[in-house]
């Protein structure tokens, strides 16, 4: 119960932290528009290891949601994260170590360590960047502008994100 | 039974996941075409709410220098009044000053901004003033800088702008003193310039022109200086210029906007109306 709090606490400030200031930072000049901070997706990657997809990915839709509704963009945020989140079992399974994963596993760096946990959420994040940039553009007319997107603002939310665990050191 | 409950643990996760792909891809092409952005003017209560809480952090940030921007815009308007020919009144004794008010066709309204939406090619404002501050759709909006857009959509609490820096766009206008008439679009990447279509290719225009609104609408006041020309093509095969107009200013930076009120759009509306009744 208490592990649950502080999963929905969590998402909670998480969301708030992203539509609030997040959403609101700019980078450079005109014309550079190409760095957009993404630090909610982290909500989906610290859910326990064991939880089970369906669960996953209706969580991810419920956040997804939430975070459309102050983005105005109704859906795409929503499309990302359940991508994501249904991308999440298969990456756990690609990353399991040998032994496998214990019943109540956490994923994150004292449980996993520090490699482990920085390819899990690389390729979460860059998953979940390059769908939501292609689905915002929808269309690879903008092919460009979603190359670009998606490597600035995956090397910026990756930092941010790693700031983020390496500072509240999420233990469930 | 336990063969369905078994497929349903084994394959859930895929089937919500094709299940909500679907309905997000329904709401974006529902809420987030070009053409039906209904979603997109923030008049949800609750996202509206906290974008004008947030706004108002901000806005304590900037107080100091906000304050100065506005003593000095709120000089150069007196100014302004001071110098018209042949009135000699201070500002306050001009508010009551009911006959001119009477003779003056366009009242400006001061707004803020709630918030600003950009979507590739097309953005958007959101103002905190709705139709019960007494803003209307179609009416225009500008900055002390010249034109910032038109107002596509009010609920009660809450307005939305289309910029200039919009595909939607598309502003009468008209070169001084040569007076060639042209859609003003934005069809380049850089928000410093716009772009006139529909000059004709005989017209003499020279570089440093400037560009002003037509007035043949109802939305703006004719003479609002919008931009000098930058340069200027005649694409092949094409009877009308392609002139690129410099502003001077990214719309999208404003941070005080003023709506036009046209007292006589009704009257004019109503009788270019009854063109189509005839």
């Amino acid at each position: 119960m208490n592990n649950i709090a502080r999963h929905i606490i969590r998402a909670i400030i998480l969301i708030l932290v992203q539509v609030v200031v997040l959403k609101r930072i700019e980078f450079g000049d005109y014309g550079f528009d190409y760095v957009h901070i993404m630090l909610y997706p982290v909500i989906i990657m610290l859910l326990p290891i064991r939880t089970p997809a369906a669960v996953v990915v209706s969580i991810g839709f419920l956040i997804g949601l939430t975070t459309d509704m102050f983005y105005n963009s109704l859906g795409i945020h929503i499309s990302a994260i359940v991508f994501m989140a249904y991308l999440r079992s298969f990456i756990l399974k690609l990353l399991e170590p040998y032994e496998g994963y214990t019943v109540d596993a956490i994923p994150n760096i004292s449980s996993q360590g520090l490699t482990w946990f920085l390819s899990y959420s690389a390729i979460l994040l860059f998953a979940f960047c390059i769908f939501y940039f292609s689905v915002e553009a929808f269309s690879f007319v903008y092919f460009k502008e979603i190359v670009f997107r998606t490597v600035f603002s995956f090397i910026s939310s990756i930092l941010i994100l790693f700031i983020y665990i390496l500072l509240s050191n999420p233990k469930g | 039974m336990r063969g369905l409950l078994y497929i349903l643990i084994k394959y859930g996760g895929f089937v919500l996941f094709v299940v909500f792909e679907c309905i997000a891809f329904y709401l974006i092409i529902k809420f987030n075409t070009h053409q039906s952005d209904i979603y997109l003017n923030s008049t949800n209560k609750l996202s509206g709410y906290i974008n004008e809480q947030a706004q108002r952090i901000d806005d304590f940030r900037s107080l100091n220098e906000q304050n100065d921007l506005i003593q000095k815009e709120n000089a150069e308007l007196i100014e302004k009044i001071i110098n018209l020919p042949g009135v000699q009144l201070t500002p306050i004794a001009l508010s009551q000053d009911s006959a001119y008010q009477d003779s003056s066709q366009y009242k400006l309204t001061p707004v803020k901004i709630c918030n600003k939406i950009s979507r590739l090619r097309n953005n958007y404002f959101t103002l905190c003033s709705g139709s019960a501050d007494g803003l209307k759709k179609g009416q225009g909006v500008v900055s002390k800088h010249g034109i910032v857009g038109r107002i596509k959509d009010v609920s009660e609490h809450y307005a939305l702008v289309i910029s200039l820096l919009n595909t939607q766009s598309g502003v009468s206008a008209l070169v001084r003193n040569k007076n060639y008439i042209g859609t003003l679009e934005w069809t380049s990447n850089d928000p410093f310039i716009m772009t006139l279509y529909g000059v004709p290719k005989h017209a003499d225009i020279t570089l440093g022109d400037s560009v002003i609104t037509s007035g043949y609408s109802t939305i703006f006041p004719p003479g609002l200086f919008i931009g000098t020309v930058d340069n200027f093509k005649l694409p092949a095969g094409d009877n009308n210029y392609e002139i690129d107009v410099r502003v001077k200013k990214d719309v999208m930076s404003e941070e005080f906007l003023y709506v036009i009120t046209n007292k006589k759009a009704k009257e004019q509306l109503l009788l270019e109306e009854q063109i189509i009744l005839e």
